[in-house]
């Protein structure tokens, strides 16, 4: 059987896998329903006090969580990321049980204190003033055994949690490109694909909304204002849009060889044509004025997959809410389609369920393959005002069918991190 | 038949640390008999820490506006990222920066301790303390230290001041997210997935939040230095910034680059009695340059071997993710140089090695450790001399 390569002579990257949990729904199915009719995933914030936000609005996942571990955000998203990998190793059936064939790739959330452990910990001491960590440490030092929730400041420990609980191969590898990360994550898979391996996993997941998390987005002025209702909170490309919603998700990919996934008589869910980054150098939280890191990030995936412009059906947007990223994501897809760009639907699922950050490039990933499939687009929820800045054919407040082979995914972070996708369903290699 | 893989050749360094700045900085520290720590044991007593030397980050970071908005550990990176450019000469070219990638290793940001305090005085003993805790946030913190708290704003401070825009990744996960970054440089090479990487990480030790976060985890020493040989309660960490080019050995010919030493073989995953047999090369003549491996050093057994084992860890403290490419720059530097860095710290395990051998040593292996050894959560890389008339 002669090797099926794409037209760099690569192997072929299959997507036999997939698990998503996000607000709108704990599985791949639910998702997608929730997804079809509409439903928000945004609510007035119940998880802690809200008084003085100016924003208080999230998509939260309730479940999964609770107890202490409802305090810290690394363990939520861990146990996220268990959620969707399994849901993904089981549509994929790869491997033995805690036995996954290939590497792990892991786009997870800061490893950072939490109030409530700060405070637990500040009310052991005596006294606290300008030195308060060093107290904090003088306690430390009188704990007789490493806390449970202590254990999360070490950065590797949810990729140990996920590794072991997977049985994956090697070290993982955790990346952080802020907002970009779960593309990342996918596209470190390929090229480990392409390098030779015959699986990977790869996995993006966050569930970071604390409180610290919403004051920060706050002073940043990036998280929106329109609290009530909260279901019309983001608002992607819509000219009233004022900033984004801080959302929890996680999804995950089962990535294979496509001979590989043939030979075992896998479904193929879709193809991962191309992967492409580039680095803003402008601004810490802007991008370059004339768009090009990206519009380079874009280009540079199309042409690693092989795919021209013209045959894109779709963008599955970053599409933030922000003034600024939905701005300049506009017009760098006006410069990468040209005259085309009014027969490119484009959409946000941001509107529906909030901003997953690191786990974006996950979740819009699983979104875009079963878009594929079903040949139905997702609607960009909330877009009711045009902007005139903004010249896109917006799939706006309803699903919209259409036939759908190549999707162009966008994830784009502070710190000039861009990194896009292009997925096909695979057809043209079967 | 098997094709040579593409030669993956070191050809830029930064290196800054307690023990100064740049390679002959560290050459004169590490190769003088009976080399001395730079201790400071008082300012985060009682845990000792290795301070950063005395730098002027405006040499590299010429901008006060870019200054201002990043906290240490991302002015320590940017730095050394700096002088790696500089040392490979490609500082200002912007047709190689551009296909330059970023592989940066970097773990939580820093914490405004003050700020912190403050806060926490506030709340003591208030049992509606998570009411106020939105008010004195949105009071006390400041807006920029959350984008220097942001894990990939190393790599990102890197893109906007040296202007490398090629793509760009951090990994998380401590000491062997710094061999992850090397691995993926040498993987994308050999693959032809790129050809010119800048890869490396930093640490900032004087850094009270971190400190109590591995505090809280046990992993630090109290007291007196010793070496990575003694130490039995944890670790003392150590201010650094460790930054490598990368390239292809026909992108750096073709550029006129100059090689300090090729990466030959680089694995993470080794889980052989916490030994690197997995790297393949000739060990009984290789030296190693290990970090630190936690209270039972898993190196220790070799000592009873012919093995020459050195840690620099022991001079320049632990870095978590810089320890590694740290230990990656000095390898190369030593064989580029033609000579062997002194034993330092426990002499029962760091044997003298004799001039002759020094001279004549063609390779030296790097290895790493996970605070947990064992499970795999190892690396190790063979760097190699190269032979210029190749």
């Amino acid at each position: 059987m002669t090797k099926t390569t794409d037209k760099q002579g690569r192997p072929v990257v299959a997507i036999t896998g997939m698990g998503l949990l996000t607000s709108l729904g704990k599985n791949r199915d639910d998702n997608w329903r929730a997804l079809m009719s509409g439903k928000s995933g945004l609510k007035t914030i119940d998880r802690f006090p809200i008084d003085g936000l100016r924003s208080t609005v999230a998509g939260t996942v309730d479940e999964f969580v609770s107890g202490a571990d409802q305090q810290n955000s690394v363990w939520r998203s861990t146990y996220l990321g268990m959620g969707v990998g399994l849901e993904a190793i089981e549509q994929a059936a790869i491997g033995e049980e805690q036995n996954f064939p290939g590497p792990l790739f892991l786009a997870s959330p800061p490893s950072e204190f939490e109030w409530p452990r700060l405070h637990e910990l500040s009310e052991t001491a005596s006294e606290l003033g300008d030195t308060a960590y060093a107290h904090l440490l003088g306690m430390a030092r009188q704990q007789e055994e490493v806390r449970e929730e202590d254990v999360t400041l070490e950065t590797a420990l949810p990729g140990k949690v996920l590794r072991h609980t997977f049985g994956t191969k090697g070290v993982p590898v955790t990346v952080c490109t802020a907002c970009a990360s779960g593309a990342t994550a996918i596209g470190l898979g390929v090229e480990a694909i392409r390098r030779g391996e015959k699986a990977a996993l790869c996995i993006g997941t966050d569930a970071t909304v604390h409180q610290e998390a919403m004051v920060r987005f706050t002073l940043l002025s990036a998280v929106s204002t329109h609290n009530d209702p909260p279901e019309k909170a983001s608002r992607p490309f819509d000219k009233t849009r004022a900033g984004f919603v801080i959302a929890e998700g996680s999804a995950a990919l089962v990535l294979e060889d496509y001979d590989h996934a043939k030979a075992r008589g896998a479904e193929i869910l879709g193809v991962v044509r191309g992967y492409g980054e580039r680095a803003d150098t402008f601004h810490r939280t802007r991008s370059m004025p004339d768009g090009s890191a990206m519009i380079g990030a874009m280009v540079n995936t199309l042409n690693d997959g092989g795919v021209s412009p013209e045959e894109v059906d779709h963008v599955n947007a970053h599409g933030t809410s922000t003034p600024e990223n939905d701005k300049m994501e506009a017009l760098s897809l006006n410069k990468v389609f040209g005259d085309r760009i009014m027969d490119v639907p484009v959409a946000s699922n941001k509107g529906q369920m909030g901003h997953t950050l690191l786990a974006a490039g996950a979740v819009e990933a699983v979104i875009s393959l079963m878009t594929i499939k079903n040949n139905i687009i997702p609607a960009n929820m909330n877009f009711e005002t045009p902007d005139e800045a903004i010249n896109l054919d917006i799939v706006a407040n309803k699903p919209r069918e259409k036939n759908v082979n190549i999707i162009l995914s966008n994830s784009f972070g502070f710190g000039g991190q861009n990194a896009c996708l292009v997925f096909s369903s695979g057809d043209e290699y079967a | 038949m098997s094709v040579s893989p593409t030669e993956v050749w070191i050809t830029g360094i930064g290196l800054v640390s307690s023990l100064g700045e740049g390679l002959d900085a560290h050459w004169q520290a590490l190769t003088t008999d009976n080399p001395k720590p730079v201790v400071d044991t008082k300012s985060f007593a009682p845990y000792p820490i290795h301070p950063l030397c005395e730098i002027d980050f405006s040499k590299q970071i010429p901008k006060r506006g870019d200054l201002r908005q990043m906290e240490d550990w991302q002015r320590i990176g940017t730095y050394a990222a700096g002088m790696a450019l500089d040392d490979a000469s490609i500082k200002g070219d912007d047709e190689l920066l551009a296909k330059m990638h970023i592989i940066a290793a970097a773990g939580n940001g820093e914490r405004d301790p003050e700020a912190d305090a403050i806060v926490l005085e506030a709340i003591k003993g208030d049992p509606d303390w998570r009411e106020k805790l939105n008010d004195l946030l949105l009071t006390n913190l400041r807006p920029t230290l959350y984008l220097a708290q942001q894990t990939q704003l190393l790599a990102g401070n890197i893109s906007i001041v040296h202007k490398v825009t090629g793509g760009s990744r951090t990994f998380k996960g401590e000491e062997l997210a710094g061999v992850q970054i090397v691995e993926n440089a040498v993987q994308r090479i050999r693959a032809g997935q790129g050809e010119l990487f800048l890869v490396g990480a930093a640490y900032n030790a004087a850094r009270w939040d971190q400190l109590l976060a591995l505090g809280l985890n046990q992993f630090l020493h109290e007291g007196k230095w010793k070496s990575i040989w003694d130490l039995d309660d944890g670790a003392i960490t150590g201010s650094m910034g460790a930054f490598l080019v990368i390239e292809s050995k026909a992108h750096a010919l073709a550029r006129g680059a100059k090689p300090y030493a090729k990466i030959s073989n680089i694995q993470t995953g080794v889980d052989v009695d916490c030994l690197p047999e997995g790297v393949e090369g000739d060990r009984s003549g290789s030296p190693v340059l290990c970090g630190f491996g936690g209270e039972h050093h898993p190196m220790a057994g070799w000592a009873d071997s012919n093995v020459v084992l050195r840690s620099p860890t022991s001079m320049l403290g632990h870095g978590a993710e810089a320890s590694f490419p740290a230990n990656i720059a000095l390898a190369a530097l030593s064989l580029s140089r033609g000579a062997f860095y002194s034993p330092c710290g426990n002499l029962r395990i760091e044997k003298p090695l004799s001039q002759k051998t020094s001279e004549n040593l063609s390779t030296i292996l790097v290895s790493a450790y996970s605070i947990d050894v064992g499970d795999g959560y190892e690396g190790a890389a063979l760097v190699e001399k190269v032979d210029v008339n190749d």
